[in-house]
């Protein structure tokens, strides 16, 4: 079957910059009201200025907010992979957020040559009684690059997140969220998008534990699969025999835009209370040819009637990012993505994404 | 402006198209009646390019070009506009995206740069006016919660923003309330030019009350068996189509 390749099979991912000669090495696009922090190689990038809330250390960086602190701006953490260090890295990054404080956080990876690297991070994650955070989660390497994150979050009383893991790019993605709720009234949701096309692997997995009454949980993972790809999607949600009003949804999303693109999704429930309102579904589909044809009726051409199918299949978890700024921001780096482009920021020269 | 010379058209390897002869000229509104199941819809189908038919004779001109060569998107830019029966869904795309996205495509292959976003929406309100359309509809996803006549009249407003050169109308009055009929009615008739033509398609002969035809043919079994002018709408509707089909 003849098919036009949207996201190219020959997207290169070629930055040149060299971050440790530069002076300053800053996202060239800052959004409004946002703080940037870089961390190159798991180090925070000593040239810029520590400010309030960070404590670096040579492996990792915590983040971390006192009592009823209220961070207005959105703290931007861009953690780049530089060829000054090629080996395997493992690092560990903290979020801490004390009883009532609140952060919006936007965490960004990127690789910065085309060299082969593999990292290993882990996000360890505490929020405290009424602590509520904003997280953005933006994945974007290139096709050699492999990285595995495992994020441990620990939720108690009336906490908030409100996560968005996007990934734009990457060879083999692996992302593991382990969610423990460990107070009442908590709500967590969760979003995720994956693009992946050419030889691309990515995989995620969930585990989201309901260990005490009366709290909320919403995930919500979507995925374009193109070329030779393939993603798996695997998620618990676990109910303790205590954890009653305990509210859960889970749904997994696939668009198979190539006939040789392979999802495995296995959403599962594991439920030990009885007054419990908690569902789960996964569904894998294919571009809708009824809609292809009404779009190409009206002129517009069958590639970019598959590029609007796509986007609005998307759509709906870009939706959850609250910043309107961040969110175009990311629509026009999916947009980019989907149409084989390279997804960075425009008026940028820097290449970080 | 098209012609249509013995066209056979299945599907699925059954024949429903059995040769159809038709010509419309610009300025002319024609009227195709018949009952269910005679090809209507498939004519319409294969004259916008719908892959699933398979056109197995004929032949189809328009504006001097071989119709049945160009792709749907190809048929659009040349001045074909179909108005679907089912108008389609399309969750996410809201109707400015897709309105913009079509208008665009249309000026690029006039050789036309983007139209700014203020002359867009002036020109969109200015056509959503022609079917009483409220702007509300403008961020919604393209028919998405739309009602039977909601839909309808999007399509008359996706007419009158591309203004095509001949646009088929298939069923366009089927599940219509009056009132929406009338503004359907009255936004086609407020889109005629002498330069344009209408093949409205259709059950009844209500909607040819507001659209009044030059031509009306009645296709049954694939075939046009009758051809005459506006009254035979009249005495379809007072006779139905069985003294056709026997005669």
């Amino acid at each position: 079957m003849h098919r036009e390749s949207d996201m190219e099979d020959n997207y290169i991912y070629a930055p040149e910059v060299r971050i440790r000669d530069s002076a300053e090495f800053r996202c060239r696009v800052p959004m409004q009201d946002t703080e940037q922090q870089f961390l190159v190689d798991g180090r925070l990038e000593s040239d810029a200025p520590l400010s309030s809330g960070y404590v670096s250390s040579d492996n990792g960086v915590c983040f971390s907010l006192g009592r009823n602190e209220k961070s207005g701006k959105v703290l931007q953490m861009i953690s780049v992979r530089h060829d000054s260090a090629l080996e395997r890295l493992s690092f560990r990054n903290e979020i801490r957020l004390a009883e009532n404080s609140s952060a919006k956080l936007l965490l960004c990876s990127h690789t910065m040559t085309l060299d082969r690297y593999i990292t290993e991070e882990t996000v360890d994650m505490t929020l405290d009684e009424d602590a509520s955070l904003d997280l953005v989660i933006m994945q974007n390497e290139h096709n050699d690059a492999v990285h595995r994150t495992v994020f441990n979050i620990s939720m108690k009383r009336g906490a908030r997140l409100n996560m968005c893991l996007v990934s734009l790019h990457g060879g083999e993605i692996d992302n593991k969220v382990k969610v423990n709720l460990d107070g009442e009234h908590c709500e967590c949701r969760i979003g995720g998008l994956y693009l992946v096309d050419g030889s691309q692997r990515y995989s995620t997995d969930v585990r989201m534990n309901h260990n005490v009454p009366y709290c909320t949980s919403n995930q919500l993972f979507k995925g374009i699969l193109d070329d030779n790809s393939s993603a798996e999607f695997s998620g618990i949600v676990y109910v303790a025999p205590d954890a009653q009003k305990t509210e859960a949804m889970q749904s997994n999303h696939n668009l198979l835009a190539s006939d040789d693109a392979r999802i495995d999704t296995r959403p599962q429930l594991e439920i030990y209370a009885d007054d419990v309102k908690c569902s789960h579904g996964a569904t894998v589909g294919r571009l809708d040819e009824e809609a292809a044809f009404y779009m190409r009726s009206r002129g517009i051409a069958s590639r970019e009637a598959r590029i609007l199918q796509q986007l609005a299949f998307v759509h709906e978890v870009l939706e959850r990012v609250g910043n309107v700024e961040l969110r175009e921001r990311l629509s026009s780096l999916v947009e980019k993505r989907l149409r084989g482009e390279f997804s960075r920021c425009s008026n940028c020269s820097r290449n970080c994404c | 402006m098209l012609s249509i010379k013995d066209l056979h058209a299945s599907v699925n390897g059954k024949e429903i198209l059995k040769g159809i002869n038709l010509t419309v000229n610009a300025g002319e509104v024609h009227a195709i009646m018949g009952p269910n199941g005679s090809g209507k819809s498939t004519l319409s189908s294969v004259l916008a390019g719908k892959e699933t038919f398979e056109v197995t004779s004929g032949e189809v001109t328009f504006m001097g070009r071989n119709l049945l060569e160009m792709s749907p998107e190809e048929r659009s830019w040349a001045g074909i506009f179909l108005g679907f029966q089912y108008p389609i869904e399309i969750p996410g795309v809201t109707n400015v995206n897709f309105m913009k996205s079509a208008l665009n495509e249309h000026r690029r292959q006039k050789g036309l740069e983007p139209i700014s976003s203020a002359e867009f929406l002036k020109l969109m309100r200015e056509k959503m006016a022609v079917v009483e359309m409220n702007s509300s509809f403008s961020s919604r996803g393209v028919n998405v919660g739309f009602s039977g006549g909601e839909k309808k009249r999007n399509e008359i407003f996706q007419m009158a923003m591309l203004e095509p050169k001949l646009a088929i109308l298939d069923e366009t009055d089927s599940g219509l309330d009056v009132d929406a009929l009338r503004i359907v009615a009255t936004g086609v008739t407020k889109l005629k030019r002498p330069d344009n033509a209408t093949i409205v398609i259709t059950h009844y002969q209500r909607l040819l009350d507001y659209i009044v035809p030059d031509v009306v043919h009645v296709l049954y079994n694939g075939r046009i068996i009758k051809t005459a002018g506006k009254e035979l709408a009249l005495e379809v509707e007072k006779r139905g189509y069985d003294w056709l089909i026997n005669a």
